[in-house]
């Protein structure tokens, strides 16, 4: 029982990521601006939306909608808030990022010199490999902590 | 292509300072923890999943090889 409890987690894991890699390099075959492109992105974009409007195990409606330091550590798992001072870094990349963009969509969005984030992605996306790389990292990025929360609201509700 | 080189050094700045984060040695938050926290309420739960929905839409469907 114990041994089948230990491989059963693993190899749950290793198909839903073969899955996932399918799945992406399925979705990065696909010619842009088609039905079927647009569906493999809103599938997923669903799924989480739907795992997003559960409430937070322990917390009211009225405590979910007005959010605060309690819901914060519910939903980090016991952690707290991050402040300002600390995510510095992260808001010093965010806005040269930020500056960048701004300064290539001024000088029209398409120039060679000063490229918009787009158009450096989409050199890069001109590889199957890079776009399935880029596509499973996206799909990671939303599905993982979806799904971690999801299983941390199951766990909550045993008794 | 200056400017290209400057947002591959950004994207690489931020995969550095995830990693710096995770291992401990620095003092900021992973993106991870930030996303957890921004997460705490149904409103910005739904606004973060609609901004990575934006994301993968804008990326891998309306993406357009440069010729």
């Amino acid at each position: 029982m114990t041994v089948a409890r230990r491989w059963v987690g693993p190899a749950a894991a290793a198909g839903a990521v073969t899955a996932a890699c399918g799945y992406a390099w399925w979705a990065t075959s696909l010619h842009p601006f088609t039905v079927t492109a647009y569906c493999t992105v809103a599938g997923p974009v669903a799924l989480v939306l739907a795992a997003a409007m559960r409430r937070t195990p322990g917390t009211s409606r009225r405590q979910e909608v007005e959010g605060g330091t309690t819901q914060a550590a519910v939903a980090t798992g016991g952690r707290t808030g991050i402040g300002v001072r600390s995510a510095g870094p992260w808001l010093g990349l965010l806005s040269l990022a930020v500056c960048l963009e701004a300064a290539a969509l001024a000088l029209g969005g398409r120039s060679r010199i000063v490229p918009t984030a787009s158009t450096v992605a989409d050199h890069a996306l001109a590889w199957h490999g890079v776009r399935m790389v880029l596509f499973l990292a996206w799909l990671a990025a939303g599905l993982v902590p979806s799904i971690r929360r999801v299983r941390r609201a199951g766990g909550g509700s045993r008794p | 292509m200056i400017v290209t080189a400057v947002w591959v050094a950004l994207a690489a700045a931020a995969v550095l300072l995830d990693v710096l984060a995770r291992s401990g040695r620095a003092p900021w938050p992973t993106l991870g923890r930030i996303g957890s926290s921004m997460a705490a309420t149904r409103r910005h739960r739904v606004l973060l999943v609609l901004v990575w929905g934006y994301v993968g839409w804008h990326l891998f469907t309306r993406y357009t090889i440069p010729r």
